[in-house]
């Protein structure tokens, strides 16, 4: 049963408009993505080989779409000139002086001219500029890289089979590690011997922590100085001053030197002149001379009037006291 | 007419005079297709009619078709880019090949069974019961009314169907994308309509729009050259599905070389 006439017309009219409005949306759309809407700037470049680039191929700086390849036709001596469009917008950015190589946007994408480079004093690119051609890596570039990569890969396979080949029949040191009964005994055996010194020092690490801990015990002249500041800082008063005690020594014993040293002061004329010092000897011969004479003139002075007196009762005294001392150690004595 | 001359004798071969003559009757139906539409009167509200039976009345089976479409489209080419760790470029893909062929093809043959089996069916329920001369004898062009009308209808319709059922497949493209590498609905479009052009999406309703003219012509034709009462009916609307599917895909062939061609010209 179908709907009356005018109703159909509603329906196939909204259904109409959707579809156009599909379809315009897809338009936008494909135009937007494509910068078909876009103000654009026409640029070439020629190139030696452009490894498949097409019509339609994009355009990158920065990592970025600014443009499109528009066409490819050969010139000269088989060289391709790439005619391209850059969004205007984009060119503000882009130098003049910029480079343009052909690379790939994946390992298996799609080909894409890169734009990179070029001074900021350049002038911007504008209609009709051609662009220096860069140096581009190519699949057989990559491909070159890789063979390489596979010879050394081949090279280190063989010399590590050379060594396992080594190793399995016991030849080099390892090759005996893995092999020698009696080397592995004794690695063992060193290993064991590790472990009991290890173990020992682990113990003796025990000790002088203990040890630490006794030493930093307060009342103790090693703790005092670790933890009490009065001590530290009077030993450091008495350090200071035994340094000023012995830097005053030094400057006197550097004195004394210069003054030996100097033959013409008192002490260098008494160490180095011999005449002097024979004159001073004679004059102590002399003195010794003076004060026998002398003790046995005091001597015949004790015996004569009036000093006589004095000397005897001195003497009295001295028998006197004498006796009292000894009476009184034997009452002492039980 | 028969595949004899006019005294009943055989020119070449039975088959081959009789398919000359079909293409001779073909080419003057759509001769006469094109001239009857020019000229008044236009039916419009039969063919809005029509629209309505061949565009609205479609679209669920459409909708359906297309969404499934794109699901499993998306879902078998996974593992076969997976291999390449390119499954990035499943939007591109799923894009390429709904917008350029699956979309305007899908909505074709989808057409063909069921728009151009009933308009098959129809006319020729009405050639056998001879509702076709009853409408001649009452002043009324049945070629301008009932071919022009339906295959104006098919013709508009069949773009409108087929830009709906990419939209719908790109959608179920995007719930399996979605599903598994969790990609945005901006991103999933911004990536399929960026390997696309303006050329994929004009072929595309261009292609569809002569499916859909083949459709509703084809179906028109043998529904009025059906004889034979209701054995002839079956047949006519047998005869409209095989052969309008079958044009459609030469069709397809045809317009992908022309589409290369364009594009070879930077369109």
């Amino acid at each position: 049963m179908s709907p009356p006439p005018q109703r159909q017309a509603v329906i196939v009219g909204v259904f109409t408009t959707i579809a156009i409005a599909i379809l315009i949306g897809g338009i936008l759309t494909i135009g937007d993505l494509n910068d078909t809407f876009t103000r654009k700037v026409q640029v070439s470049a020629v190139f030696d080989e452009v490894g498949g680039l097409q019509r339609g191929d994009n355009i990158w700086f920065s990592g970025v779409k600014v443009g499109v390849v528009t066409e490819l036709r050969f010139q000269g001596d088989a060289q391709v000139v790439v005619e391209m469009k850059v969004d205007e917008a984009a060119t503000e950015f882009i130098a003049r002086d910029c480079q343009a190589r052909v690379s790939s946007d994946g390992l298996i994408g799609s080909r894409i001219v890169v734009l990179y480079g070029g001074s900021a004093e350049a002038p911007r690119l504008e209609e009709g500029d051609e662009l220096e051609v860069g140096v581009a890596l190519s699949t057989d570039d990559i491909m070159r890289v890789f063979q390489e990569n596979n010879e050394n890969l081949l090279a280190i396979t063989t010399d590590l089979k050379g060594i396992s080949g080594d190793l399995a029949k016991g030849r080099g040191t390892l090759g005996r590690l893995l092999e020698d009964e009696l080397m592995s005994t004794q690695v063992a055996e060193t290993v064991t011997s590790l472990s009991l010194a290890s173990e020992e020092a682990r113990t003796m690490g025990a000790s002088m922590s203990s040890f630490a801990g006794k030493l930093n015990r307060e009342g103790t002249l090693p703790g005092d100085l670790v933890n009490d500041t009065t001590s530290y800082a009077a030993l450091t008063r008495t350090v200071t001053s035994l340094e000023q005690a012995g830097a005053r020594a030094s400057t006197m014993v550097d004195g004394l030197a210069t003054a030996v040293d100097d033959p013409l002061s008192p002490l260098g004329t008494l160490l180095r002149d011999r005449a002097a010092g024979a004159d001073l000897k004679q004059t102590l011969e002399q003195v010794n001379q003076g004060s026998a004479l002398l003790s046995e003139d005091l001597e015949a002075l004790q015996h004569t009037f009036p000093l006589k007196g004095y000397f005897r009762r001195q003497a009295r005294k001295a028998e006197k006291a004498e006796k009292a001392e000894k009476s009184k150690k034997s009452d002492e004595t039980p | 007419m028969g595949a004899h001359d006019e005294v009943g004798r055989t020119v070449i071969s039975t088959s081959i005079d009789r398919l000359a003559l079909g293409v001779h009757d073909g080419a003057a139906f759509v001769g006469r297709f094109f001239k009857e539409v020019a000229r008044p009167p236009y039916h419009l509200r039969e063919i809005i009619h029509q629209c309505y039976e061949v565009g609205y009345r479609t679209l669920p089976l459409i909708t359906l078709t297309g969404l499934i479409t794109g699901i499993v489209f998306t879902k078998q080419s996974r593992p076969s880019l997976a291999a390449f760790g390119a499954t990035s470029w499943l939007p591109s893909l799923i894009t390429i090949a709904l917008i350029r062929s699956l979309a305007p093809l899908i909505t074709a043959l989808i057409c063909a069974g069921k728009v151009g089996s009933s308009i098959g069916a129809e006319l020729g329920s009405m050639k056998v019961t001879e509702q076709v001369e009853a409408m001649e004898v009452s002043a009324i062009n049945p070629f301008k009314y009932l071919v022009v009308t339906r295959t104006l209808a098919t013709t508009l319709m069949v773009p409108a169907l087929t830009l709906y059922c990419g939209v719908v497949g790109l959608f179920g493209s995007f719930l399996n994308v979605r599903g598994n590498e969790a990609a945005s609905l901006a991103s999933f479009l911004k990536s399929g309509f960026s390997t696309i052009g303006f050329l994929d999406l004009g072929s595309s309703v261009v292609k569809a729009a002569v499916y859909g003219f083949s459709v509703g012509i084809i179906a028109c034709y043998h529904g009025l050259r059906a004889t034979s009462g209701t054995q002839g009916v079956g047949r006519a609307a047998t005869a409209s599905v095989v052969m309008s599917m079958f044009v459609i895909f030469v069709e397809e062939v045809l317009i992908v070389q022309v589409n290369v061609w364009l594009r070879g010209y930077g369109l």
